[in-house]
């Protein structure tokens, strides 16, 4: 299994783009930091927890694209074909899909690892060299969400991955990795408001992840830990059932 | 690894693509130091069957095994069997090293050994450049360089001969061949007829789906290709007219080029009983031999009826060329008198 992971680690970090995708955000995300930290009107006025804030929203997309990364390197392999060597090369499917699981989710760890500890120490240098006191906390919840940050990036790497090798198809599951939180489950929440179910983004496993990555999560229905297991969960189901599916298929 | 351990035995495979058999109860052996040549017209199932060998398609029935045992329970394949059968399944953005890299690691094969297989295919100076840039022969030295990762005993190839130049084809002839005389088997599907007849032991020919024929090079030819005597003589009329009724039928052809002598092709006697009668009348013979059909005629015989796509043959040219129309010539242009012009 050792052999197939850094082979399959191998595989996902000599594609350019499964590479520029994730890290391009990543440098999108530091230089927003870096402009707050630098443009903040009123920096005195700056705390742990907005500085999390600012990190932890934006790193959302980063987490997207991280998503966008893994569908993409599970798609392509179907798309080129590549899926056939390897296949000849490991006959054993589900060790092969499990094996790619995995990587994905050390991928996107890696990624929110980088994302949130670079902009986090480029906004606090910065905001803090003007006057402010910035620092991680547990007790605003900014410790949590600096590491939530990073738990929402392996989770999307995986849904990501679950999405792709379920669909075979990088444009729809592209698609619905982007559309999901902002139109159907905005839809749904709307659906589910009006048919008068309580705390809807409860039951939405996109909208609950969300509260991995923010610092007050009285906001956030059901929490922290609940968010991040029901998310946890429904990525784990697609790539269960991307396995069982693909285990018969012909490729 | 023992021989034994490198026969490839197909039993029964069918394979079904909704209401069409692409493969329908197909069996054959590949057996160790021989090149066994896998033959059949377009769609008649050569490519489907080596993807159920490998696993890739899910055969509806039927086992493949390759020393006894089903490719997907082998758990380092690449050591056992190495397949190549597009060499198009490669990401069009890795280099040729790292595509190999991947292949090795995969299987724990020192990553050495990627070095040295580029060079074997000679694709070393090329390595570090993106597969986007290869052309379709170097793709196909690429995925062979993967075949020869592991020095796997058993070798399976679809079609590898596309794509590469003379040169190219030659040495994938000289490797195959190779590779079977050190005890290895080989297992080749190829539309190039005439290299097969020059690198293939074995034959095994399906046609839609089915299995017409699997026997030696030698028996397919033997059975499948028509068999006469080409017979060159100074006194070549002479000859004819001792053979008499038991020559059925006689070609003459254009005297040889070089000496002039005059040459036929004489069927329904063998090229013993021409010599003999040739010695009894005191004939001289610059010429006796017996003629085959090539593996292609052999093989288009004994395919006829299981031709997918059939092709008709090409109208027949017109009697007379047509004639071109004769170049535009303009009117000279008339232009009306009018009294009073000057």
């Amino acid at each position: 299994m050792i052999d197939l992971l850094r082979s399959e680690f191998f595989k996902l970090r000599t594609v350019r783009l499964n590479i520029w995708l994730p890290f391009g955000a990543v440098i999108g995300l530091v230089v927003i930091t870096g402009l707050v930290g630098l443009l903040a009107s009123d920096p005195q006025a700056f705390d742990n927890a907005d500085l999390m804030s600012l990190i932890g929203g934006f790193s959302i997309l980063v987490a997207m694209m991280v998503g966008v990364g893994t569908s993409l390197g599970i798609t392509s392999e179907f798309a080129h074909n590549t899926i056939r060597p390897t296949l000849a090369a490991t006959p054993n499917r589900p060790k092969v899909f499990t094996a790619k699981a995995i990587v994905s989710v050390l991928f996107g760890l890696i990624v929110g690892a980088l994302a949130v500890s670079i902009s986090y120490v480029v906004g606090s240098v910065l905001i803090n060299g003007r006057g402010a006191s910035v620092g991680l906390s547990g007790d605003d919840g900014s410790l949590a969400s600096f590491f939530g940050v990073i738990v929402l990036a392996g989770l999307l790497a995986l849904f990501g991955f679950g999405l792709g090798l379920l669909l075979r198809n990088g444009p729809a599951a592209v698609s619905i990795i982007i559309l999901w939180p902002l139109l159907i489950e905005g839809i749904l929440t709307g659906v589910l408001s009006l048919a008068g179910v309580d705390d809807p983004q409860k039951v939405l496993p996109y909208s609950s992840a969300f509260a991995l990555v923010i610092p007050d999560v009285n906001n956030a229905p059901g929490g922290r830990i609940y968010g991040g297991v029901f998310f946890g969960i429904v990525s784990l189901a697609l790539v269960i059932i991307g396995i069982v599916v693909n285990n018969r298929r012909d490729v | 690894m023992t021989y034994g351990d490198r026969v490839i035995e197909v039993r029964n495979i069918s394979k079904r693509f909704g209401d069409v058999a692409a493969v329908n109860d197909l069996s054959f052996n590949a057996s160790p130091g021989r090149v066994t040549g896998f033959l059949g017209p377009n769609g008649s199932g050569k490519s489907t069957t080596m993807r159920c060998m490998l696993g890739l398609d899910q055969a509806s029935s039927g086992t493949a095994t390759f020393g006894g045992r089903a490719y997907c329970s082998i758990e380092n394949p690449l050591f056992e069997v190495g397949s190549l059968l597009d060499a198009g399944y490669v990401h069009p953005g890795r280099t040729g090293r790292n595509h190999l890299r991947w292949m090795a690691m995969s299987n724990g094969i020192d990553t050495a050994r990627v070095d040295e297989s580029l060079a074997l295919v000679g694709l070393t100076d090329v390595a570090n450049r993106r597969v986007k840039g290869y052309s379709l022969g170097m793709r196909q030295r690429l995925g062979l360089a993967g075949v020869m990762l592991g020095d796997p005993g058993t070798i399976i190839l679809d079609e590898p001969a596309n794509g590469l130049d003379p040169e190219g084809i030659r040495w994938i002839r000289d490797i195959l061949t190779h590779f079977a005389r050190s005890g290895k088997t080989v297992l080749v599907s190829s539309h190039l007829l005439a290299e097969m007849a020059l690198m293939a032991d074995d034959l095994v020919v399906i046609g839609r789906g089915q299995l017409i024929e699997q026997c030696s090079v030698t028996e397919f030819v033997d059975r499948h290709s028509n068999k006469w005597t080409r017979v060159a003589s100074p006194q070549l009329e002479s000859l004819i007219s001792a053979l008499g009724s038991s020559a059925d039928c006689v070609t003459r052809l254009d005297n040889d080029p070089t000496t002039g002598t005059p040459r036929a092709d004489i069927r329904g006697i063998e090229a013993a009983a021409v010599g003999q009668a040739a010695a009894s009348n005191n004939i001289v013979l610059h010429e006796l031999s017996t003629q085959l059909d090539s593996l292609e005629a052999a093989f288009l015989r004994a395919t006829a009826g299981a031709q997918e796509y059939a092709t008709t043959q090409p109208p027949a040219p017109p009697l007379q060329p047509p004639v071109a129309p004769a170049p535009f010539e303009p009117a000279p242009l008339q232009v009306p008198f009018t009294e009073g012009q000057s």
